[in-house]
């Protein structure tokens, strides 16, 4: 079972990337079979993200942990969490 | 204060009065209210009614799912599902997510929404959005330098979106700022205000229009209620302008009050009948509602004093029998405890009264029963609510009202600039005997008599007989009656009052007298040279007491009569002139024609030209 990682972000913000390049670093220690990442572009998929809810960019919705997902709001800046909400969803950082 | 701002009509019952037209079209509306103070019915009902008018719409549910908006609305007969399915209204959903943990890392924008809101636009060709709620959408609520930025991040994208955006926000609790994000406020265009006060054991819920940018708007609070058809506002502006002088006037039912103002009232005017207990309100009340339904008119007649079979009972038993009317469907009594029913729930149901049966006329006897099952504020908000609702749906009305003592001074003056009219009914204890008055103190835009008429209750109705001096030039001094004895038998005080000042003024002694009895023994204790005599008296009438005076032993017996009455009626002067009077004169008289038909009764030439002889 993958955990599926949807990055929103909007275009020219610099919230946005910081959060990419956050996430980049995060994931950097994950098995990609294991955790896949993808990114939307809000104002691409705006009817996705009206699917998942998103109001607030950067969101980072964490699918397939369980039952739930989670939702994580910002720029990702505090690592941990993104890490934190995975262990527990189950999936283990290999290194 | 400009009308230059485009507006869009809410059609929100009553709303659209208040904010001189409607919503500021493109610009961004903030209604602030406490949970349960209505901002999400009035979002929607706006919102619905934008769709009505052609303007698709989009509703952002961030405190309540789109399923549960639908629900809601349907409940309250807005059609949302339809005008979800006409694709003109699209709920678009932003509430939290609840089936996982949301967690903050960092810094954030509101971009996603405003990006979605653009291919909303796109999609639907959407012109209004409504938020409900930004407090929901902050939750948990950022640092306030957030908040504002974020806030202000979202306006700007409606307004460049060119929409025309209504924003619902908590109320703070204490005071300070208005809502508990406290940043809404400053950057939308207009502020809308509902407040929840319990009052006493009644709810009471009010709007009012903080702020409007570029245009003016009715300040204060007003009343509204939530009703089974949405929210339904009472514009207070009740202070409207007179009728034109050439209204069409209608009889009052009652046709020497019809005299008294010269004609009749005013058609849609307000009429305040007020007067102490038992004066005669309910009866006047009773034939002004008989005569707009024996004209084919529908009249509907709130009664608050007594159960309906008592009140139907009661006119029945005074020989104004009601049935028929009710029975061929122009008269609806509709008999209800005000206490039992919040004064929103009572207005509420007399706007449906007026929209359902459309009645030319209503009758509300009494408003004290209303003001007494209230707090002052509300029973004040509660009138000047129904005045407006009148004057909107252009009716007659006519309100009794129980005061007691001073009439003229007792009532609020809001009272006084909402009634067209104003009835003073009253009473004084004289003996034994009741003498009832009825004054005309207000009639907008029409000339009036303003002095107190004498009143009497009887059979089928109220019968009034005018003051006996008619308002005239004041006589002079011109001692045409000087030294002559008179004696003045009149029961009406002011009557008897104002003849004894004019033959006074003329030069007569006057012995006045209230009734037959003391007449009698005022004639036997000194023969005056005239008799001016009433011939309604309390005790025995007029005819009967000249009767017993021309039978009186003495030349005495021969004294000079003059009746002085209301009865015209040509019986009567032939009764008069076999009782032995020598002159009739008819009330309301010339104060010259008074002293003239005197002079002329005791053999003097009269000194004056009466501007009318009604001897």
């Amino acid at each position: 079972m993958s955990t599926q990682l949807v990055l929103y972000v909007s275009p020219g913000s610099a919230l946005s990337l910081k959060a990419r390049r956050n996430l980049d670093a995060v994931l950097a220690g994950y098995d990609r079979g294991v955790v896949s990442l993808e990114v939307r572009d809000v104002t691409q998929d705006a009817l996705k993200a009206e699917e998942d809810r998103v109001v607030f960019t950067p969101t980072l919705i964490l699918k397939g942990l369980g039952v739930s997902g989670a939702w994580v709001v910002g720029d990702l800046s505090d690592h941990d969490t993104v890490v934190d909400l995975l262990r527990l969803g189950g999936v283990e950082r290999p290194l | 204060m400009s009308g230059s701002v485009d507006k869009i009509p809410t059609t929100v019952p009553g709303l659209d009065r208040l904010t001189l037209g409607g919503l500021p079209v493109g610009r961004s509306v903030l209604i602030v209210g406490k949970a349960g103070s209505g901002k999400t019915i009035l979002g929607l009902q706006t919102a619905v009614s934008f769709v009505r008018q052609g303007v698709p719409t989009i509703f952002l549910c961030v405190e309540e799912s789109p399923a549960d908006m639908v629900e809601t609305g349907d409940a309250l007969g807005f059609d949302v599902s339809g005008a979800v399915t006409s694709g003109k209204l699209r709920l678009s959903d932003a509430t939290r997510p609840m089936d996982g943990p949301l967690v903050v890392s960092g810094e954030y924008d509101l971009s996603g929404l405003v990006h979605r809101v653009e291919a909303l636009v796109k999609a639907t060709g959407a012109r209004a959005i409504v938020l409900d709620s930004a407090t929901a959408l902050f939750s948990p609520q950022p640092p306030p330098e957030v908040v504002r930025s974020l806030f202000f991040q979202l306006v700007h994208a409606f307004r460049k979106l060119e929409l025309t955006a209504i924003i619902l926000a908590e109320a703070a609790s204490g005071e300070g700022t208005l809502t508990t994000l406290g940043v809404e406020d400053y950057v939308c265009d207009m502020v809308i205000v509902l407040r929840n006060i319990v009052d006493g054991e009644r709810r009471r819920r009010t709007i009012e229009v903080n702020k409007y940018r570029r245009s003016a708007h009715q300040k204060g609070e007003y009343p509204f209620t939530i009703t089974a058809r949405g929210i339904s506002i009472f514009p207070l502006d009740a202070g409207a302008p007179p009728p034109p002088a050439d209204a069409a006037r209608y009889s009052s039912g009652f046709s020497g009050l019809d005299t008294m103002i010269m004609g009749g009232l005013f058609r849609d005017s307000m009429v305040i009948v007020r007067g102490p207990t038992g004066s005669g309100k309910t009866l006047l009340a009773g034939l002004y509602a008989r005569a707009g339904a024996a004209r084919g008119e529908r009249v509907i007649y709130y009664g608050f004093e007594e159960p309906r079979s008592i009140l139907l009972g009661n006119y029945e038993t005074i020989g104004m029998p009601m049935a028929e009317f009710v029975r061929a469907g122009n008269l609806r009594v509709e008999c209800r405890y005000p206490e039992a029913l919040g004064l929103e729930d009572l207005l509420v149901g007399i706007r449906s009264g007026l929209e359902e049966f459309d009645p030319a006329l209503i009758v509300l006897d009494s408003i004290s029963s209303i003001e007494h099952s209230a707090s002052e504020k509300s029973f004040r908000q509660f009138m000047i609510g129904l005045a407006s609702l009148l004057r909107e749906h252009g009716k007659g009305a006519l309100f009794t009202q129980t005061v007691t003592g001073g009439a003229a001074e007792q009532t609020a003056p809001y009272l006084s600039t909402i009634a067209d009219a104003i009835l003073a009914l009253d009473y004084n204890t004289r003996g034994y005997e009741l003498e009832r008055t009825l004054r005309v103190l207000k009639m907008r835009g029409s000339a009036h008599d303003t002095h107190p008429y004498r009143l009497s209750i009887q059979a089928g109705g109220l019968r009034v007989e005018p003051h006996a001096i008619r308002p005239g030039p004041v006589v002079r001094a011109t001692g045409v009656l000087s030294g002559l004895s008179v004696l003045l038998v009149e029961d009406f005080a002011d009557a008897r009052e104002t003849a004894t000042f004019v033959l006074e003024q003329a030069g007569a002694r006057v012995r006045a007298v209230p009734d037959a009895a003391e007449a009698m023994r005022a004639y036997r204790a000194a023969a005056p040279d005239v008799i001016v005599c009433d011939l309604g008296l309390p005790d025995e009438d007029g005819f009967a007491f000249l009767e017993r005076v021309r039978a009186s032993p003495g030349p005495g017996a021969r004294v000079p009569a003059v009746a002085f009455t209301a009865w015209g009626q040509p019986q009567d002067r032939v009764r008069g002139e076999q009782a032995g009077f020598q002159h009739h004169l008819l009330k309301p008289v010339e104060p010259g024609t008074l002293v003239n038909t005197v002079a002329r009764a005791a053999g003097r030439a009269a000194d004056q030209a009466p501007a009318s002889t009604r001897s």
